[in-house]
């Protein structure tokens, strides 16, 4: 952690308890399969368990990396050496996906739908995103938004696998912003107000009843609430100092 | 300043070679280009281009610096136009890799580029006898991104800030004598490759870019993804450009305006 967090710590960090930032892949199991980001190379090993134990047999249908950085799409090329039958789908809003590898699988719009069977997932272009090619997805039979780095948040240990309103602490503000002010930077620089709307219409669009992050514990109490407390975070980076690299 | 030759590198001032390699588009093209330092110990990569050029940047450093290649590589960041040849460079030479310090769930060597010396924002380091700064940048997209200023040619290496050039540009360097950058070559690379600027509020950017030609003394505003920019005049009708190019996507955005 950054040195001024040790100095004068917030309420929900313990000194004796590492602090921790998922990187999350979710798998989507219907009649299809289709899993929404790769994770990193480092944890290639831990994904490939995890799915083996899922999917028994079955293959995996889909595979889509939110966005092109290696802790979202690090594992897209193994994950479709592992799984040949596999359709990997990536976003449209960018330019040059030869750049990226992303020229191998089929490129997937805002509005364009997939029914898994049981699940119908709907391709939404990312709200808040830092790089090109970047998707978001809603999960329609569950009410599920997939928002890749928006919405994290750093847990401690002890706390992995948690969802969000299992926590010691409540995930305050301070704590979202945390990881949010590293992973977005740009927010630093932002004119709030267009953020805020964007959080308005989001809400006022999808209304989830569950919210999943990439790098953040699982919102499925309040998701809206939190979405909503997104706007104080949104304040406080842009008032507040630069944050230091987490080391 | 524009050349048509043949040349390895396009020549800066301050022993910096511009490895100028494009990607065309429909009409403009999108430089991915790292940079050659040459040092009293050796030869600094900066960046290491994109997988399309790698037989091409392998050739090119080789016939600048020899078939021994590289002494060291600084990467700005981990993403794919940025660093996929590193592997491949490992393989063909032997040399010194500084990568950004991460805090990510990525790491080089996690990546499959070997091990790396990380360095933190601020800090300053001697490589090949040249000395190196790695500030905060203001405008990036991958979290971790760190830029890369050398106190020697007083250059700024700028990573994902960027711009796209026309088809007759692709070996010209915007001096004093040369046609400046267009905000619509800013705004058109920026709404694809950093889609988040329509959030951007321009007079922080302006503030921003100010603070760092403040802190740093640049005479070459030296971007990955673009034309390199050389003496302070240019250099700040360029920050300028930039702005007005966040502006007009910001209003484009929000206002309904043009």
């Amino acid at each position: 952690m950054s040195d001024g967090l040790r100095e004068d710590p917030p309420d929900w960090y313990d000194p004796d308890r590492l602090v921790h930032v998922c990187n999350n892949a979710y798998l989507i199991v219907g009649d299809e399969t289709l899993l929404y980001d790769t994770v990193s190379p480092g944890a290639r090993e831990q994904l490939m368990d995890g799915l083996d134990e899922v999917l028994g047999e079955r293959g995996l249908d889909y595979i889509v990396p939110s966005h092109p950085e290696a802790p979202h799409a690090g594992n897209a090329n193994a994950l479709l050496r592992r799984y040949p039958d596999a359709t990997l789908l990536s976003s449209a809003y960018g330019r040059g996906e030869e750049l990226y590898y992303l020229d191998q699988g089929r490129h997937v719009e805002a509005g364009e739908t997939l029914d898994l069977g049981g699940y119908t997932v709907e391709f939404l272009r990312a709200a808040f995103p830092d790089t090109a090619f970047h998707i978001w997805m809603k999960e329609h039979t569950s009410n599920t938004l997939f928002t890749a780095d928006w919405m994290g948040a750093p847990h401690v240990d002890g706390e992995c696998l948690l969802f969000s309103d299992e926590l010691d602490s409540p995930l305050s503000p301070a704590q979202i912003l945390e990881f949010q002010a590293r992973a977005l930077r740009w927010l630093q620089y932002c004119d709030p107000e267009p953020v805020f709307e964007t959080i308005d219409d989001l809400i006022e669009t999808h209304d989830p009843d569950i919210v999943c992050p990439a790098h953040g514990t699982v919102y499925r109490e309040d998701a809206t609430g939190y979405m909503e407390r997104m706007k104080t975070v949104i304040e406080m980076i842009t008032t507040g100092e630069r944050l230091a690299e987490l080391k | 300043m524009t050349m048509n030759d043949d040349t390895p590198t396009v020549e800066l001032p301050g022993d910096v070679h511009w490895l100028d390699t494009c990607f065309p588009m429909d009409r403009q093209h999108h430089h991915i280009s790292p940079y050659l330092l040459d040092g009293p110990d050796g030869s600094v990569l900066i960046e290491a281009g994109s997988m399309v050029h790698q037989d091409q940047l392998i050739e090119r450093i080789e016939a600048h610096a020899g078939p021994g290649g590289i002494d060291a590589a600084i990467l700005s960041h981990y993403d794919l136009p940025h660093v996929s040849n590193a592997r491949a460079f490992r393989e063909t030479w032997e040399f010194d890799l500084y990568t950004s310090f991460s805090g990510t769930s990525a790491n080089p060597e996690t990546l499959g580029m070997g091990p790396s010396t990380g360095c933190m924002h601020d800090e300053t380091r001697e490589i090949c006898g040249r000395t190196f700064t790695f500030p905060w940048p203001p405008l990036v997209d991958a979290a971790h991104t760190m830029w890369v200023y050398d106190h020697d040619a007083k250059a700024m290496f700028t990573g994902d800030m960027g711009h796209y050039h026309e088809s007759t540009d692709c070996r010209t360097v915007v001096d004093g004598a040369a046609e400046p950058v267009s905000v619509d070559a800013i705004r058109a690379y920026n709404e694809d490759a950093l889609p988040f600027v329509k959030f951007l509020d321009p007079e922080k950017m302006r503030d921003a870019f100010a603070e760092i030609r403040s802190a740093y003394d640049i005479e070459i505003w030296a971007p990955v993804h673009g034309n390199p920019i050389v003496g302070n005049g240019p250099i700040e009708a360029y920050h300028e450009r930039y702005v007005e190019a966040i502006e007009a996507t910001h209003d484009a955005a929000w206002s309904g305006s043009d």
